[in-house]
């Protein structure tokens, strides 16, 4: 008697997703492409801050990157609990994939921050909680991508990196609350906080520019965590098949052997 | 655009995240490229066998 497969078996399989992911992401493109080019120009465009003055627009691509690269690693989370509990192919791919992605959005989020800092703190780094909290994501990150460097098999790389990905979530909590938690030089969420979603304190001549900049740049991490993890099948692909030729080349000596 | 007494430094944040992106993204879409050809290679060699077994038998 032949079983149904479940909801994750039809859908979440690797050809499935190429299938899929191959549809999707020229629209992606186009998407992102239109959005940026339109976050950029209302950046371009907004006045400047009366206190803050032009380094007001560094805001649109600092948040987003800070935000982001809390998601990829958020997002890395997820697919560890999945790899680590259901074993699940997809969930190791993307959770692989995502590291250097989520390392980039996070190291652009310090640099932005750290340039922004100089003219409004009159100091590039300052090791207040917000900051350090960030640079220790930084270093979670670089932990991840070394351990997935160092095992040359995929699923023991994927168990290791997964309880990492797992003990470091509990850095989120503490970089998003580090701001009202302690005494800090970086200010608290003006836009992205339940009591100011409502009534943000961010001048409206600012929100289109920062929510355009802020869709663009999550459609272009979710772009680029679909490329990357296509590429990555391709290439667990390629590496079956190469086993295979090698499997291939080892019996057929043998066979040649015994024969003789 | 870029204009104040702190253009170089909204410009220079626009520019690291600028060259940041468009590297991350020609990396990614190289390394996919490069893979469907390693695969499609794969599957020309085991083609080309097919049809020589065909011949050979």
């Amino acid at each position: 008697m032949s079983q149904q497969p479940s909801f994750i078996e039809k859908y979440a399989n690797p050809t499935f997703f190429m299938n899929l992911s191959g549809k999707i992401v020229p629209w992606l493109t186009a998407l992102t492409v239109a959005l940026l080019s339109l976050g950029l120009y209302f950046s371009m465009t907004v006045p400047d801050d009366y206190q803050q003055m032009g380094t007001v627009k560094i805001m649109f691509v600092h948040v987003p990157m800070s935000i982001l690269a809390m998601g990829a690693y958020a997002m890395i989370a997820i697919s560890s609990i999945g790899s680590l509990v259901w074993r699940h192919p997809l969930a190791d791919v993307s959770a692989k994939v995502m590291v250097p992605i989520g390392m980039a959005f996070c190291f652009l989020a310090l640099v932005t921050g750290s340039i922004w800092g100089r003219p409004m703190w009159g100091t590039y780094w300052v090791w207040d909680a917000r900051l350090t909290s960030m640079l220790i994501l930084l270093f979670l990150y670089m932990g991840l991508f070394a351990i997935w460097q160092a095992f040359e098999e995929p699923s023991r790389a994927g168990r290791a990196a997964a309880i990492l990905a797992l003990v470091g979530s509990i850095n989120l909590p503490i970089i998003k609350y580090s701001v009202i938690w302690w005494n800090t030089l970086h200010q608290t969420a003006s836009v992205l906080d339940a009591a100011k979603i409502t009534k943000p304190a961010l001048d409206k001549a600012y929100l289109p520019a920062f929510f355009t900049m802020l869709i663009a740049f999550s459609l272009l991490l979710v772009l680029l965590h679909m490329k990357a993890m296509r590429a990555e099948i391709l290439r667990r692909r390629v590496q079956a098949r190469r086993m295979r030729q090698v499997e291939q080349a080892g019996s057929s000596a043998t066979a040649h052997m015994v024969t003789n | 655009m870029f204009d104040g007494k702190y253009a170089g430094y909204t410009f220079s944040c626009y520019a690291i995240v600028a060259v940041v992106m468009v590297v991350l993204t020609v990396w990614i879409v190289l390394d996919e490229r490069r893979q469907q050809k390693l695969l499609d290679e794969f599957q020309a060699q085991k083609k080309r066998k097919a049809e020589g077994g065909e011949v050979a038998s």
